[in-house]
């Protein structure tokens, strides 16, 4: 289970962006996220996989040192999450050895790892992030506008080999997204950020 | 074709050095017979004083002075990779460190290079972590920026959020990230350090009178100036000039090929 309870945030010398924010979700769990733009949607997202420290509130699953986060974001804009003087396998061995059956079900082709991350249609890169997240075995994964700029048949592509293995592996997942019509077809539930608050 | 024109200056400036390692410094004798010579073809730079062949005495006086450049540029590159690297662990210490750049860049760099210099009690070591104290402000605060945006990127913390260690994230994101900043930084600070050397030298701070040193040369020169032995500080005086300019020249040649980003060229080759 993983819980928030009365979770806070302000940027630096900003205004508070939210207040008191709680809720949880379950192993196994897709829920869905919804709430205008701007709301503190992606702010919630990296504070749960420990990327920004809340003001105040209690995490119930942080990271241990040494250790992977067990909560693994996976970003809307996938070539600012990787070292773009690295190749691909690089990229995929920092988290450990390449998992096989991962490049399979998301049919990366085994040539794109000796290319750097420019040399990558954008799909083609979120699906190596999607990979690198699951690498890590982590118990929730936090997928925010994971799909939001791809073409729609590549969209049910990836959508469908990264449920078939959450599903399999019983990881609770978080999907940010505006797309009613995707929650409506793979959330267990859908939450609305503003009834958070 | 481009390569060659990168490579010349950083031959030549091999050749010199590889030259003046070459020489053995018992070769150059006194031979009073043949002092005060001018310059001729048994001696090309002249002979001073003693008889003892100026242009030997000038290359193995190089070898010094490249070595003192050489062993300063290493240790203040490293110094500010450090330094840099350090003040990304917390902005108080990211505070002092830029505070220190501050002053020191405010310092006038030949009177802090002699204070240092003087206060740990001269001779080579003396100038060699005089010349390291004074020559890594100037990278370091570039270093410190390049970090500092490094350390805010998602990639970066992402390899934090997989549990890698700071020094891991050190070596394998940050240090190459900056490599083409080092080797600059190198290139330019190395013959800084050589001039400066020279200089204090020259003003008898510096290396003791007795090592063969450009600047111990050239101060002595000044004696028999008046008497018309030019060569004593012409030559000695022109091959710095020229040691110091093919490093400069290869510097900048080194710039442009290191400072571009080479992942962008592999594109098409794939
Ligand atoms: N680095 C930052 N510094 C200051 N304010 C920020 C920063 N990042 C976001 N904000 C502000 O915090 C608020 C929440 O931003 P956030 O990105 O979490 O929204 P969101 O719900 O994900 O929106 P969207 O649906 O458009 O992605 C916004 O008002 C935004 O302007
Ligand atoms: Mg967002």
């Amino acid at each position: 289970m993983l819980t928030l309870s009365d979770i806070s945030y302000k940027y630096r010398s900003n205004q508070i962006v939210f207040e008191h924010v709680s809720f949880a979700i379950d192993q196994g769990e897709i829920v869905g996220l919804i709430g205008r733009s701007g709301v503190g949607k992606t702010t919630l997202a990296k504070i749960i996989a420990g990327y920004l420290r809340p003001i105040a509130g209690h995490l119930s699953i942080t990271q241990e040192k040494g250790k992977a986060h067990p909560v693994q974001l996976i970003w809307q804009h996938p070539e600012e999450a990787v070292n773009p003087k690295w190749r691909i396998k690089r990229i995929l061995t920092e988290v450990g050895p390449i998992n096989e059956d991962l490049l399979a079900l998301f049919q990366i082709d085994r040539a794109w790892l000796e290319r750097f991350p420019n040399q990558l249609s954008g799909g083609q890169l979120q699906r190596i992030c999607i990979v690198r997240a699951l690498m890590t075995n982590p118990s929730y994964i936090i997928a925010d506008e994971m799909t939001t700029m791809l073409d729609p048949i590549t969209q049910v592509t990836i959508w469908k080999a990264f449920l078939s293995y959450v599903r399999s592996r019983n990881i609770g997942v978080l999907i940010i997204s505006h797309d009613q019509a995707l929650l409506g077809h793979v959330a267990t539930r859908i939450v609305t950020f503003e009834k958070l608050l | 074709m481009k390569r060659m024109k990168v490579m010349w200056p950083i031959s030549l400036f091999l050749f010199i050095y590889l030259l003046s390692i070459s020489i053995d410094s018992e070769s150059i004798t006194l031979q009073l017979e043949s002092r005060n010579s001018a310059p001729s073809i048994a001696h090309l730079f002249g002979t001073d004083w003693l008889g003892r062949d100026m242009f030997f005495r000038t290359l193995k006086a190089l070898q010094l002075s490249i070595t003192v450049g050489l062993l300063t540029a290493v240790l203040s590159t490293i110094i500010s990779f450090l330094l840099a690297i350090i003040a990304t662990f917390h902005r108080k210490i990211d505070f002092v460190i830029s505070w220190l750049i501050d002053v020191c860049l405010s310092l006038p760099h030949l009177v802090t290079l002699l204070l240092i210099s003087f206060v740990v009690g001269g001779g080579m070591k003396g100038v060699i972590i005089g010349l390291v104290l004074t020559h890594w402000p100037n990278l370091t605060r570039i270093l410190r920026i390049e970090m500092l945006q490094l350390k805010q990127s998602t990639y970066v913390k992402f390899s934090e959020r997989l549990g890698k260690r700071f020094w891991w994230r050190a070596l394998h994101h940050y240090l190459p990230h900056v490599l083409p900043h080092l080797l600059v930084g190198f290139t330019v600070i190395f013959p800084h350090a050589i001039l400066h050397e020279a200089a204090i030298t020259f003003l008898g701070f510096g290396l003791p009178q007795d090592m063969p040193a450009i600047g111990v040369i050239l101060s002595e020169s000044m004696q028999y100036l008046s008497t018309g032995m030019w060569w004593l500080a012409f030559f000695p005086g022109a091959m710095l000039c020229i040691i110091i300019l093919l490093l400069q020249s290869s510097a900048t040649r080194w710039k442009k090929i290191l400072v571009k980003d080479h992942t962008y060229e592999t594109t098409t080759s794939i």
